[in-house]
């Protein structure tokens, strides 16, 4: 189906994550959402998965960023924990942190606060990400510290990108 | 989708004209939501503004959906937004 002009404009949407290969940190491109129902493409899609946990298992780090290239700018960008994939939520539990570098050794040190279960844009409990540039977020390091009675099955737990854009 | 006049009298519209290169040589703005009701702003004000909401599910493909459509003015210092929900059509506005 054809897309309006001022739909084409989030015709590439992307969640990038990170894997460390050689000693260097490479983007592994994985589309949200394309201008074509048959090119949508998320061959990395496993690779964003927390996997299974066991319970008190903290879960390894995963650096993802966010970035829509066919926009003037985006602004605004904040993520949101939708789902907490069955886990008794807790405060201290979702871990995540920004940053503008992207390096091995940062870990999450804060935590989302609630689960916004409306996916509301204006959720209190949705975490601001600041801009590396335009089009590009900062780097978000989230983990999952899982609490002593609970398991994790893979890929359960779901994050939603909020932001605006002109 | 907006529709605004420059301060040289030209209409411009986002199906052919960037927000960055015209935002800051705007007089009139006005949206036209999916509904076709026509929105307008007081003409000139200190600036204009214009972005839309969006949001977009992490690592899978429900893509990507916009929330809501935002025109808006600055005057004396207050941003005032005028926000279309893109589902219902209802219209808020936000002082900052």
């Amino acid at each position: 189906m054809p897309l309006t002009n001022e739909i084409k404009s989030l015709a590439i949407v992307k969640t990038l994550f990170y894997k460390k290969i050689q000693g260097r940190f490479v983007a592994m491109e994985q589309a949200d959402c394309s201008d074509s129902g048959d090119t949508i493409n998320t061959p990395f899609a496993d690779a964003f998965n927390f996997g299974g946990l066991a319970p008190s298992e903290t879960s390894p780090t995963i650096i993802i960023s966010f970035n829509v290239p066919n926009v003037q700018a985006i602004t605004n960008i904040r993520l949101g924990l939708i789902s907490a994939g069955g886990i008794n939520f807790d405060d201290d539990i979702f871990g995540i942190t920004t940053s503008p570098e992207i390096r091995s050794d940062i870990k999450p040190s804060k935590y989302f606060q609630g689960i916004n279960v409306t996916r509301s844009a204006t959720s209190n409990y949705n975490v601001s990400i600041a801009n590396l540039d335009n089009y590009n977020s900062e780097y978000v390091y989230i983990n999952i510290r899982l609490p002593e009675d609970n398991f994790l099955g893979e890929g359960v737990v779901r994050y939603v990108w909020f932001f605006d854009y002109v | 989708m907006w529709k605004a006049k420059t301060k040289n009298g030209k209409e411009v519209s986002e199906l052919n004209t960037k927000w960055e290169d015209t935002k800051d040589n705007i007089s009139e703005l006005l949206l036209i939501t999916k509904n076709n009701q026509i929105i307008n702003l007081p003409k000139n004000m200190d600036s204009y503004i214009q972005f839309k909401s969006a949001m977009a599910e992490l690592g899978i493909n429900k893509g990507v959906q916009i929330e809501s459509r935002v025109i808006g003015f600055v005057i004396k210092g207050t941003k005032i937004l005028i926000r279309v929900n893109e589902k219902n059509n209802n219209i808020n506005v936000e002082v900052i």
